[in-house]
């Protein structure tokens, strides 16, 4: 099943008196279940690309379908609630709540999900803090972690919900090659657990090892799929 | 269960806000500093401004001049006050006045001591430690002496003072203390007071009185029982005070001046009503252009002891010009009747105007004779009694009981008002009604200022809370714009993000003013540690040497409230802007 169709996706930023056109016209579906890479040079358009995906972004023309909602004429409140139960996002900075410690920056998404019980949250936190690893670590602030056990938390509090989708932007880039490697690694790891849809893009061309799909962007077009 | 997990939700922005405001810790401290300074100079503003209109409106005005005053003079004499019907004024004052208290009939001479080789300026207010209503009658602290001997007859004329007085005069319990009187008939009388108590004194203005048994006072001044000085009302509501005094200046419009007695020659006696008329020229013309003079000279009858009579009561007394006849009317209080002697100078025609059995008086006999010793029984007692209509034709020259002094708006224009009575030769019976506004305006002026000093702080408090609450918002909202970003990516609602921001502001400066409020008990306990000498122009804001402050619960709250509100509705704007930033835009944001 289609879980992501887009059609005919155009972008353009304006900048002073020129317009940036970043997407060009982009065709994509993706599968559930997938693990796919965008890859591409930069200003390629990959993080327009995730961003409109990932529904906190708005494309300037075509159509967005995520799980077979039409996106694009959504308003505000319905596109939050829409990212807040289908969609993870993982960042190349980690963007954790500083002042929150690593059992609060898991549990957050499901509190504003407003579902669940105080016990049921917990359970579900701490089982995806397992997950990856940091167990120990779970009264620690941000700042206590390394970059790496960072994105590991970036990671739990991006499949908590138990999303359709996770998208990344570059969740590699600020860790070195060897971390980078076992968080891709603990994400093709997740996707098999949790079957979960990921995305992510990456400057990194040995990501052919993780992904199952790549897709390749080029000045605002794919051009490889 | 919908509730609590809104609840939870509710908690974890709480949270957020909380931990955020402490790990910003300088800058909020700065802002925390500034308000709860600000909050502490509102708290000692507004109490010290409590503990003024306190001390003011319920030590120190009622003693001074009552909220709202009524006062008579005769012969623009101001300083003499003399109600001599106490009673009619009374019973329009508990008509007329809402929400009173009480009246305070105020007995006071101002004059010289002489204690032990000193001689002091003293005021000797009258005192009835019997009444309830008398401002007098509260719980004395003694110092030294007994107050028991001020009410229990021992002695003549017992007599207390505060400390500072008897130290001034060099007095002890036992003392004799010499005071010059002089009565409102102006006659001087030396009176020998004997000291039985000294009372601690709560402030500089209290220490200036000293004190008589009230009726006791009352007699040595000359006033008779039925009259007394001026009548002083305490209002519940001191503020009312302006509103109810012009409702009482229109109840105390007076009437005319109406006696129902008796006129006798040698030889015979008729019922008559005695009317009288002003002096002043054109009022005396109007009277001889209606009333025709048959025998005599109307212009005659201004001179002293003379009267016009009608030509029935001449007739059936067989009288005319240049006879003699005696008034004789029973008086209101004491029993007994008055009689006064009088040369006929005029007999004049009624027809029309006035009633067959009328005479016409002078209003200088008049005031003399109705007012000094007794005054006369009430002419609505009489069914025959005469009583002109407002359009009888010579109205307006006929005399009142007494002529209501125009309402003044200061105490600038009350001044004017009395000097220029005062200068005038009209020498009748003057009543005036009059507010601490314009008696005590100076003090009244200074819970006005102590106001304005207290807004002026709100004012500048507004600003630091608006300039401080905008600028760490800013700080803090470029600082964390990623953050911004990066939970609305996940899933949080404008309004929350809005929210987190706002109650950020919110427990700052709650906590800050309660800090405020803190710190303002803090001073105030400290600046009570201090006693000020009561010689400066200040002191009248001390109690007991002390700087006064009295806090309320509700004030507090007020307070409270307000730099609450004032921060929120500040902190709202900002934030709002802050949750409005597109995700995207905000997560990309690069400093
Ligand atoms: N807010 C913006 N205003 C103007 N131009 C923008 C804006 N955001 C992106 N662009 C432009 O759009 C193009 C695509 O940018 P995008 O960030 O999607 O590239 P990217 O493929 O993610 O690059 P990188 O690999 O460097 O992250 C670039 O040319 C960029 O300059
Ligand atoms: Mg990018």
């Amino acid at each position: 099943m289609n879980i992501i169709e887009i059609n005919n996706v155009k972008k353009d930023y304006p900048l002073g008196q020129t317009t940036v056109h970043a997407l060009r016209g982009i065709d994509l579906t993706i599968q559930e279940g997938d693990l796919i890479s965008i890859i591409g040079p930069s200003g390629s358009g990959k993080t327009t690309l995730l961003n409109i995906i990932g529904c906190i972004d708005s494309a300037t023309e075509g159509s967005v379908k995520i799980a077979d909602k039409e996106i694009t004429r959504m308003n505000d409140k319905d596109l939050t609630n829409l990212r807040l139960y289908k969609i993870g996002f993982i960042f190349q900075t980690f963007n954790l709540i500083p002042v929150l410690d690593v059992l609060e920056n898991v549990e957050f998404p499901l509190l504003l999900m407003k579902q669940y019980t105080r016990d049921q949250i917990r359970k579900r936190a701490e089982k995806l803090i397992g997950e990856v690893q940091l167990k120990e670590y779970i009264r620690h602030k941000p700042s206590e972690l390394s970059g790496g056990q960072r994105q590991r938390v970036a990671i739990a509090r991006a499949l908590v919900t138990n999303p359709d989708i996770v998208l990344a932007d570059e969740p590699t880039a600020n860790l070195d090659s060897e971390t980078g490697a076992t968080i891709l690694e603990l994400m093709k790891e997740m996707n098999e657990i949790e079957k979960t849809t990921f995305i992510f893009s990456t400057h990194d061309a040995d990501v052919l090892k993780y992904a199952k799909h790549v897709v390749k962007l080029r000045d605002g077009h794919v051009v490889e799929h | 269960m919908k509730l609590l997990l809104k609840i939870n939700e509710i908690k974890l922005i709480a949270r957020i806000s909380l931990r955020n405001l402490f790990r910003q810790r300088r800058r909020n401290i700065l802002l925390g500093i500034a308000i709860a300074f600000g909050m502490m100079i509102l708290v000692l503003a507004n109490s010290f401004s409590n503990g003024i209109t306190d001390n003011l409106f319920n030590r120190l005005i009622v003693y001074a001049t009552g909220h709202i005053e009524v006062l008579a003079t005769e012969k623009g004499r101001f300083n003499t006050s003399i109600t001599r019907d106490k009673e009619r004024i009374e019973n329009i004052i508990k008509k007329k006045i809402k929400d009173m208290r009480f009246i305070n009939e105020s007995i006071v001479a101002f004059t010289r001591a002489i204690g032990n080789g000193k001689a002091e300026s003293v005021i000797v207010v009258g005192i009835d430690l019997s009444n309830d209503n008398d401002p007098g009658s509260v719980k004395w602290e003694i110092v030294k002496g007994n107050i028991a001997d001020f009410t229990n007859g021992k002695v003549e004329f017992p007599y207390m003072v505060h400390e500072e007085k008897a130290k001034d005069l060099n007095i002890k319990i036992g003392d004799t203390v010499k005071v010059r009187l002089s009565t409102i008939y102006g006659q001087q009388q030396t009176a020998r007071l004997t000291l039985v108590a000294i009372a601690k004194s709560a402030g500089v203005f209290q220490s200036m009185a000293t004190y008589l048994p009230f009726h006791k006072l009352k007699a040595l001044l000359g006033y008779k029982p039925w009259e007394s000085g001026s009548l002083q009302v305490i209002l519940k509501d001191p503020k009312t005070s302006i509103f109810q005094a012009n409702n009482l200046y229109q109840a105390l419009k007076p009437d005319l001046a109406i006696i129902f007695g008796e006129l006798r020659s040698v030889t015979s006696f008729s019922p008559a009503t005695a009317l009288s008329f002003y002096k002043e020229r054109s009022l005396v013309t109007l009277l001889t252009n209606k009333v025709k003079s048959l025998q005599g000279n109307f212009q005659n009858v201004t001179n002293e002891k003379r009267i016009a009579v009608s030509t029935d009561l001449a007739r059936s007394l067989n009288v005319s010009v240049n006879d003699k006849v005696q008034y004789v009317f029973k008086n209101k209080f004491g029993g007994g009747s008055t009689t006064n002697s009088f040369t006929i100078k005029s007999v004049f025609d009624p027809k029309g105007v006035l009633d067959k059995k009328t005479v016409l008086l002078n209003e200088n006999d008049l005031y003399d004779i109705y007012y000094k010793k007794a005054l006369p029984d009430d002419y609505r007692n009489y069914k025959e009694a005469f009583v002109p209509s407002t359009n009888c034709p010579v109205y307006a020259s006929l005399a009142t009981e007494w002529r209501l002094l125009p309402r003044s708006r200061d105490n600038a224009s009350m001044e004017k008002k009395y000097s220029d009575l005062s200068k005038s030769k009209w020498k009748g019976i003057a009543l005036d009604v009059r507010t601490m506004y314009e008696t005590a305006s100076q003090v009244v002026q200074l819970e006005v200022a102590l106001n304005i000093i207290t807004f002026v702080a709100v004012l500048i408090l507004f600003f630091i809370i608006l300039i401080g609450v905008v600028n760490t918002m800013r700080m803090s909202i470029r600082e964390r714009t990623r953050e911004i970003g990066t939970i609305r990516a996940i899933g949080m609602q404008k309004k929350d993000v809005r929210n987190i921001f706002i109650m950020e502001t919110f427990f700052l400066s709650f906590f800050a003013s309660l800090a405020g409020v803190v710190a303002g008990f803090l001073v105030m306990g400290f600046l009570y540690l201090f006693r000020f000498s009561t010689a400066s122009a200040m002191s009248i804001l001390l109690v007991d040497r002390h700087l006064y402050f009295v806090p309320t619960v509700g004030m507090i709250l007020f307070d409270i409230i307000i730099i609450l509100l004032i921060s929120v509705v500040t902190a709202y704007f900002p934030s709002r802007r802050a949750a409005n930033l597109t995700a995207a835009q905000a997560l990309r944001h690069y400093e």
